[in-house]
């Protein structure tokens, strides 16, 4: 088994995992952090690839394994948060929490933004599918699930976003015109 | 005939004759946009050529938990390596400390174009000039500089009087010059 270059590895990965990250959590702070500890995970486990698959499949999997664990630890933090605010009074203030995650503005006008509503298995298949642009088997090989179940998630998964996009469109319809306002160009 | 029920998964998304996902066209138009939205987000907030701390942590943390894996070779080629980075690095390190206080030294020599400076190689830390004879009016006199392994000679005739003064206030303490 020949021993793999972990800093050629760096090198040559770096930017996609990169791009990766950033569809994942929104914002190029946390994604520069997941690609950073990717790869170290990747230095501290690269002695167990023995390359069955492409190195960049392994990556991909180790990526969605931390991307998972952080929101994991996301919402952990926010529901013990809302145990304390639950007992306070409300408070109407227009500022966010500072546990609210940054995201920039390019994401949440992207079609990502609505992905990460999505459940997991969909939202990892759209996104190494239509951001990764790996294969089918590929996909499976990452998420170590069948091929027909990864066809499954991503056609559900666009189902599911077309579904977001409907209902984000009917709020709009709804929301109550300024007299005189033209809503034919409202975004 | 026999029966042969075909069974229906409602869920099961429509496929091709090659297996290929057959998708709807408002479904195929979300699915380009999010290839572009993908595109456009990486062109806005690229990576930036491998962060420069994390290549090395790359390889310490790889050096930390594999080190076992590698071979005697290679563990010797490393440590060689290794030694000879830290004898170049020391080497430099005693050169440049050496090469500063001879600069300074040189400083009233060279003003005064002096060809009779000799001066000891900076980059041979281990040499010592021999010392000279006793101070004869116009003899060459040794004068040590702030480094205790180099010595410059020069020839106090041909020195101003101000560039005396200066190589008085270079002299160590101890040194003890009257006029």
């Amino acid at each position: 088994m020949e021993l793999l270059n972990i800093d050629e590895t760096t090198q040559q990965h770096f930017a996609r995992i990169h791009r990766a990250a950033l569809v994942l959590c929104g914002n190029p702070w946390d994604a520069d952090d997941l690609a950073q500890e990717t790869f170290l995970v990747l230095a501290r486990q690269g002695g167990n690839f023995q390359g069955r698959s492409s190195i960049y499949t392994w990556l991909y999997g180790i990526l969605l394994n931390l991307d998972r664990r952080e929101r994991r630890r996301y919402g952990m933090r926010r529901r013990k948060l809302r145990v304390l605010w639950d007992n306070q009074p409300a408070d109407h203030g227009t500022t966010p929490g500072a546990d609210a995650k940054a995201e920039v503005s390019e994401w949440k006008k992207s079609l990502w933004a609505r992905v990460s509503l999505l459940p997991e298995g969909q939202r990892q298949a759209l996104v190494l599918r239509f951001s990764e642009g790996l294969a089918y088997d590929e996909i499976a090989e990452v998420l170590e699930c069948p091929l027909g179940t990864v066809k499954s998630r991503i056609f559900h998964g666009l189902a599911g976003l077309r579904r977001l996009m409907e209902e984000e469109g009917e709020e709009s319809r709804q929301l109550p015109a300024y007299p005189g306002e033209d809503l034919s160009h409202a975004i | 005939m026999p029966f042969d029920p075909k069974l229906i998964h409602p869920d099961e998304p429509p496929v091709n004759g090659a297996g290929d996902l057959e998708l709807p066209d408002d479904l195929s138009a979300l699915a380009e946009q999010l290839t572009d939205d993908a595109a456009h987000l990486a062109a806005s907030y690229p990576a930036e050529l491998v962060p420069a701390e994390l290549v090395p942590a790359v390889s310490q943390a790889a050096a930390v938990a594999r080190p076992a894996i590698q071979s005697p070779a290679r563990r010797g080629l490393r440590s060689r390596t290794g030694v000879a980075l830290l004898t170049a690095a020391v080497a430099a390190g005693l050169a440049i400390s050496l090469s500063v206080p001879l600069a300074v030294s040189q400083w009233p020599a060279s003003s005064a174009g002096n060809p009779s400076v000799a001066t000891a190689p900076p980059a041979a830390p281990e040499a010592e000039a021999p010392p000279a004879a006793p101070n004869q009016g116009d003899e060459p006199v040794p004068i040590k500089s702030a480094a205790p392994r180099s010595q410059t000679v020069l020839s106090l005739t041909e020195l101003s009087g101000p560039e005396l003064e200066a190589l008085l206030d270079l002299q160590p303490v101890s040194a003890s010059v009257s006029f």
